[in-house]
């Protein structure tokens, strides 16, 4: 068991490691053939692996920082986005952790993470637009959706050792 | 967390997921039901109709409210007109983005764009 402390500081640790992910994801160049707006989307490894191991509230804490740090960096719109995404994707990653439990892969949960930060973003951007012309974007984004949760999902697998390892150094 | 990298369930789930929009993709390619009409009477826009609508819908517009446009399974028409030459009748029925159709006497243009709110600055007869 972690005692309060050691929890805040892997939670620091680990929002530390999805700024860094998504700082990381901006400087690839970007490719031509991703249609615009979409992303790797790096820093849900972080979510998804807090989601797991500590449940939903951490989890919501790590996509939290985020969010600030998209605020401070790139403004509100930013953070609503950010957040908007954010949210709906831990629901949704914590939900099936509970509910589908090991009948689910990596891959299945990071492809439902990332197909709901698309779809909490995408109302986010109704929202903030005022229209619902954004609508049609929606069968392009399940589909990127997809290849990028796949791409998270053997990425998560991969360094699964490597985050429970670094979990350990905070247990005494 | 023992888990696998891929199960069955997630291999169910992304091949609905991508049958979803593939079915998608493919039932829009055969349906152009992404096109708006517009209309225009003396450069302003009076009217935009969806053409993905099924019900017709009959405008009326022109100088003396006599021209008579008619959107109908996802095509729009004129339908009747003063004017002496019947161009705009003649034009047939539009359905496509980029289609344009006008009757220049009556000053009534009906343009297909892609999406609801391209309206040009001015139209010049």
């Amino acid at each position: 068991m972690k005692t309060k402390t050691q929890k805040i500081a892997l939670l620091g640790i680990l929002g530390a490691q999805a700024l860094a992910l998504s700082f990381l994801e901006n400087l690839l160049p970007a490719m031509p053939f991703l249609p615009p707006g979409v992303k790797l989307g790096l820093s849900n490894i972080v979510t998804m692996f807090t989601a797991g191991t500590m449940g939903f509230f951490p989890a919501l804490a790590v996509t939290l920082i985020k969010s600030l740090f998209a605020l401070l960096t790139r403004g509100v719109t930013a953070f609503f986005m950010s957040f908007g995404g954010g949210f709906l994707s831990t629901i949704a990653m914590c939900l099936m952790i509970k509910f589908v439990k090991e009948k689910a892969g990596y891959i299945g949960i990071a492809v439902v993470s990332s197909l709901s930060h698309n779809f909490g973003q995408l109302i986010v951007s109704i929202i903030i637009t005022g229209t619902t012309a954004m609508i049609s974007y929606a069968p392009i984004l399940l589909l990127s959706g997809i290849v990028m949760g796949i791409i998270t999902g053997i990425i998560l697998k991969a360094v699964m050792p490597l985050l429970m390892k670094q979990s350990k150094y905070f247990t005494l | 967390m023992e888990r696998k990298l891929i199960t069955k369930f997630d291999i169910f789930l992304i091949s609905f997921i991508v049958l979803l929009t593939v079915g998608y993709f493919v039932f829009r390619s055969f349906s152009d039901n992404k096109a708006f009409a517009e209309i225009y009477f003396d450069g302003e826009i009076v009217d935009t109709v969806n053409l993905a609508e099924k019900e017709e819908k009959k405008i009326i517009t022109g100088e003396n409210s006599s021209v008579v446009i008619v959107a109908k399974d996802g095509k729009i028409y004129f339908e009747q007109s003063p004017c002496p030459d019947k161009v705009c009748i003649k034009s047939g029925k539009l359905s496509k983005n980029g289609d344009f159709a006008s009757c220049l006497p009556e000053k009534v243009v009906i343009k297909i764009s892609g999406a609801e709110g391209n309206e040009p600055d001015a139209i010049v007869y």
